[in-house]
């Protein structure tokens, strides 16, 4: 297997026997993006290979001078492109930020820079994280490596692609309903949205506020742990950040005997026959590996949807209003400054953006706020008390991730909302604020990828990297690799 | 739930987002389905006190102490305008 | 028919942090453009907010200094509205529950007593400044997010002076309270003024108008007599009053309106998910009341009974600040409170009134008044003499000594001096002796008149009586 193909975990326990140099890594990562990147995409903006190359070098001289910062110390990785990178331009997919480079760093990008990671990339992604299927970017594409035709997921498209591809070792994405598991799952990856609090938002360009949420995308559950230790840190800039201690990487074990694990059937149903056998059949092995299953009701998921589409069209109408021109970004000049904002936003904006815009704008607008917003925070308050009833009777709720599995690139969709339901069943965990995770439990007939979704109690990281963990030692989804165009060989396991 | 293209205009104009005729259309049709699919957070009875947060915290502060602030070039970096030391925007009316 | 005018005001008092109220940028007055600003008061992508912990605490001193109730639970908002110097595109405010609520303020006006009733007072976040050139606008973001209190009033005065005085009375206890300096050149503290007209004896409110943004007391007395005018025209023209956004304009003294366009804003409040809800408890809130720096009232009381000062003197220093604040610190140096308090009150209050200045403006500290109350105390000069070099210090900001060894002024206290011109003047006044020794008390005057005279006056004329009874007597 090619060393852009491996996990973290082991690239990280190569360095440290010196059986391997930080610079081989990131040469074989940059190959593998010179191979990829015309038929997968997923890069925004590619780090110079001399800047990369100087980051891996200085990683292999402290390697030299016994002084490894962490296990990520000189693994390449990308960074959503919604993540600030002083000197970098971070676009956040839009044409009104094309030129935007900040002068500050995103709290997780520093965090990645003490640890010693190689960035290597700003990865695509749905115009400020709208978007499902990540075909909303308005500055690159990304397709899914196992079959370019289809999308990647989305919205943290371009850091699920790159990394099931090879072009970083693993990610950072950000999930407001489901923009990590979704692509992780469609691209056959582990994708890991944290407890809302856990990492911090500053510098992070938020789409809705109180349910972002920036986790990792990796090929192993063991690396998610590695990733999460390096990123959930207390951070004074974010009011929103809790102080939590973390040992996540130590503290794996795949001991899950006795673990109950909260089944709705009626999601299992809902999904398509592929999908529906696959996650039928992991929960089989949970029960093999000594989980109980318990059964659980959850009739509020429509009502969530609807609460998770306001909450967060309104939160985004309010934090995308910034974007006018006046002080960064691009500025579209009209007769008078209100010409100018509207000239700006009409055309900086893509259409999906537009419209939760518009729809944000009506939910907080005199008259509706009570019918709509208000409503949406007393039943987003009732789907956590039942979350919180839940919990006392599972360690973690089990579903599937998606419905159906990634479908072909440039379907037209007759209504906007058939996209919001499509992807059901991840907001919840962002609406009562859970940690969650999707991990590879299978694939369709047509070889596309299948994702099983676990969701845990707020800060019970670990009993989800557990249940994972034990899943994987179990089970060889995760270690499948796609074929990539320009390899004669297929990977072996 | 009805939805009129006056409303639109209005939603837009708050939003300071401009649409043509066709695109208010396609927008009016839009946020019908929106609202029609957001109407059901009023399926429940919920009358629970609705929380601003999900989060347990509260009180979370800073202290009063002055840190480093971006030097003015940092500031003006991204300005799509400036001058000399300020960012220039069109012209605002003070009396209009 | 005759008019009444419903005045309530909304005031923005700048509180007196180091640091902004949602960052770390230095709210120091007077740096040059777009210094004291950051990714968060920019509103640059991904930054947030975090409370400064001393907003919270000065504004709920300001809460209590006006009898507010204090929130146990608060929240902060988001007022979403476009305009170039809000660069987040919204203000961080308080919608629903504010700080503090239902509070009051006894002031003087038209003579007699008025209450005026204190709605709320809620913390919020400045804009930036914009700079007006004829090749475009520029914008100064150093003044984003600096910390605002808003103190809205209950439509509770009834005349423009009564809303002067109401505004100077704020504008006092903010002092007092230490929660803001109150500059009103530096744009510390500003007016919203809300005014309506209704024949004398409705019990119904007319249509209301705002007018935005006074930054002087005058400014307020002239925008609300101008606006009362206007409307009572109107009415007697058969016109309609429209509910709209008015702006004072200074150079040409009258009322523009905005557009209307401006007026139908929708501003969308929601709580700002960034800022989690701050929860007082009664100790906190307690703690803050036990720390409150002395207000108005309690030190009038301190005046009267410890320091004996009359009712009216005690009335005068509290009722304004930095009065108050000068006369304290002149008694720092100098503790005699009533013979200090007749100086400021009396000569330092006509020389002020007299060149329309206001103390804080004073070209000498309170330590040079202290050191001229020492002077005549100690019989160095009188008081007499005092006065004239009070005068001079204010006229040239020296320092007293330098006044009085400048113009030698100095008092002969020497007494073997004294002695020798005493016997001078008795030597060549034998018919005054003569008097005096005969029983006629009054020739002693004219004795200790003809000393003041050879010293020209620089002789203490208790000791000059003195040494001429001694003399007399032997
Ligand atoms: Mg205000
Ligand atoms: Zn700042």
């Amino acid at each position: 297997m090619r060393l852009c193909d491996m996990p973290l975990y082991q690239l990280s326990a190569m360095l440290d026997e010196k059986s391997i140099s930080a610079k081989e890594i990131a040469q074989d990562v940059m190959k593998r993006i010179g191979e990829a990147n015309a038929t997968v995409g997923g890069y925004i903006t590619i780090l110079d290979e001399k800047e990369i190359m100087e980051s891996a070098q200085k990683t292999d001289e402290r390697i030299a001078a016994g002084a490894r910062r962490s296990k990520i110390d000189g693994i390449p990785y990308a960074l959503k492109d919604n993540m600030c990178t002083k000197g970098i331009r971070t676009t956040c997919s839009s044409k009104l930020l094309e030129n935007f480079v900040p002068v500050y760093n995103a709290t997780v990008y520093e965090h990645l820079i003490n640890a010693g990671g190689v960035l290597v990339g700003k990865a695509d992604m749905d115009e400020f994280a709208m978007g499902s299927a990540n075909e909303n970017s308005a500055l690159s594409f990304t397709r899914n490596p196992w079959d370019t035709k289809k999308v990647a997921g989305g919205s943290s498209g371009g850091s699920s692609a790159t990394v099931a591809s090879g072009q970083a070792v693993f990610s950072l994405g950000s999930d407001t309903g489901g923009s990590i598991r979704l692509p992780a799952s469609f691209c056959g990856i582990t994708g890991f949205k944290p407890t809302y609090s856990a990492v911090p938002r500053y510098g992070v360009i938020a789409f809705a506020s109180s349910l972002d949420q920036v986790g990792p995308l990796t090929k192993d559950i063991r690396d998610t742990a590695i990733v999460l230790d390096e990123i959930v840190k207390y951070d004074d800039k974010d009011s929103t950040s809790a102080k939590i201690a973390t040992n996540y990487a130590q503290n794996l074990n795949n001991n899950i005997k006795g673990m109950r694990i909260g089944v709705d059937a009626s999601l299992v149903e809902a999904t398509d026959e592929d999908t529906k056998a696959a996650v039928l059949t992991a929960i089989e092995k949970f029960k093999e590996m000594g989980c109980k299953i318990v059964d659980l009701s959850f009739n509020h998921n429509e009502i969530m949807v609807a609460a998770y589409y306001i909450i967060s069209s309104a939160e985004a109408s309010s934090n995308l209003a910034r974007f006018d021109g006046m002080t960064y970004g691009v500025r579209r000049e009209g007769e008078n400054v209100i010409d100018t904002y509207v000239n700006t936003r009409s055309w900086g904006f893509g259409p999906e953006v537009k419209r939760r815009i518009m729809m944000g704008t009506f939910v907080l607008s005199s008259g509706y706020y009570d019918a709509y917003y208000k409503k949406a925070l007393q039943d987003r308050t009732l789907i956590k008390h039942n979350f919180d009833a839940a919990f006392e009777l599972c360690d973690c709720v089990l579903s599937p991730t998606t419905i159906f599995t990634a479908y072909d690139a440039g379907k037209k969709l007759e209504h906007p909302t058939d996209a919001y339901m499509s992807d059901v069943f991840t907001p919840m965990a962002n609406i009562a604020g859970l940690p969650a995770a999707s991990i590879p439990c299978g694939f369709a007939k047509n070889g596309m990828p299948i994702g099983l979704q676990l969701i845990g109690n707020s800060y019970q990281e670990q009993t989800l990297l557990n249940m994972a963990y034990a899943y994987q030692q179990e089970t060889d989804f995760h270690l499948q690799r796609p074929k990539m165009t320009g390899e004669g060989e297929k990977d072996e396991v | 739930m009805q939805i009129s293209s006056d409303d639109v205009k209005r939603l837009a104009e708050l939003s300071r987002l401009a649409f043509n005729e066709e695109e208010i259309a396609q927008m009016q049709e839009n946020l019908v389905d929106m609202i029609q699919y957001a109407d059901r957070v009023n399926a429940t009875a919920c009358d629970m006190q609705a929380k601003e947060h999900i989060l347990p915290l509260h009180n979370v502060f800073r202290e009063d102490v002055v840190q480093e602030s971006l030097s003015n070039d940092e500031a003006l970096k991204n300005a799509p305008e400036s001058e000399e030391m300020y960012f220039k925007v069109p012209q605002v009316m003070e009396d209009e | 028919m005759k008019y009444e005018v419903v005045i309530g005001l909304e005031i923005h008092a700048e509180l007196s942090t180091q640091s902004k109220v949602f960052c770390g940028c230095s709210t120091a007055f007077g740096a040059e453009p777009n210094t004291n600003v950051c990714p968060v008061c920019l509103g640059m992508p991904g930054a947030l907010p975090v409370l400064n912990k001393k907003a919270v605490e000065y504004i709920v001193r300001a809460g209590l200094a006006l009898n507010c109730e204090i929130a146990n639970y608060s929240k902060m908002d988001r007022k979403n509205y476009f305009y170039p110097d809000l660069p987040k595109a919204y203000q961080i405010s308080q919608f629903d529950l504010p700080f503090c609520k239902g509070g009051y303020l006894n002031i003087q006006a038209d003579g007699k007593e008025h209450t005026v009733g204190i709605t709320r007072i809620h913390l919020e976040e400045d804009a930036g400044k914009l700079v007006h050139t004829p090749g475009g606008t520029l914008v100064d973001y150093n003044r984003s997010s600096m910390p605002l209190i808003e103190i809205v009033s209950e439509p509770d005065m009834r005349s423009a002076k009564q809303a002067v005085e109401y505004a100077k009375a704020i504008r006092n206890i903010l002092l007092f309270a230490k929660v803001s300096n109150c500059k009103m050149q530096e744009g510390a503290l500003r007016f919203d003024a809300n005014v309506s007209v209704r024949p004398f004896g409705s019990k119904s409110y007319g249509t209301r108008t705002e007018i935005k943004n006074l930054s002087s007391f005058k400014m307020l007395q002239k925008a609300i007599d101008y606006e009362y005018q206007r409307q009572v025209s109107m009415i007697e023209k058969g016109e309609k009053i429209r509910q709209q956004t008015l702006r004072w304009n200074e150079s040409s003294n009258r009322i523009i309106a905005l557009r209307s366009k401006e007026d139908a804003h929708d501003y969308r409040y929601f709580p700002d998910p960034d800022l989690l809800p701050v929860i007082l408890s009664d100790a906190f809130i307690e703690d803050v009341r036990s720390k409150m720096p002395q207000m108005p009232e309690e030190k009038k009381k301190m005046y009267i009974e410890q320091f004996q000062l009359s009712e009216y003197d005690a009335e005068v220093l509290t009722a304004n600040s930095e009065l108050c604040a000068f006369y304290e610190e002149v008694l720092q140096d100098y503790n005699e409170p009533k013979i200090a308090a007749n100086w400021v009150n009396v000569e330092l209050m006509a020389l002020l009134n007299q060149s329309d200045m206001l103390v804080e403006e004073l070209p000498f500290a309170a330590c040079d008044m202290a050191q001229l109350l020492q002077n005549i105390q100690s019989g160095k000069i009188s008081g007499k003499m005092g006065k004239g070099v009070l005068a001079d210090m204010f006229e040239t900001g020296k320092s007293p000594e330098e006044i009085i060894s400048a113009k030698g002024l100095s008092q002969i206290s020497d007494t073997a001096e004294l002695e020798k011109i005493a016997d001078e003047v008795l030597a060549n006044n034998p018919a005054s002796v003569a008097d005096y020794r005969a029983g006629k008390e009054k020739a002693i005057g004219f004795l200790v008149g003809q000393v003041m005279k050879a010293t020209k006056g620089a002789a203490n004329p208790q000791s000059v009586n003195e040494i001429l009874r001694t003399k007399l007597n032997e």
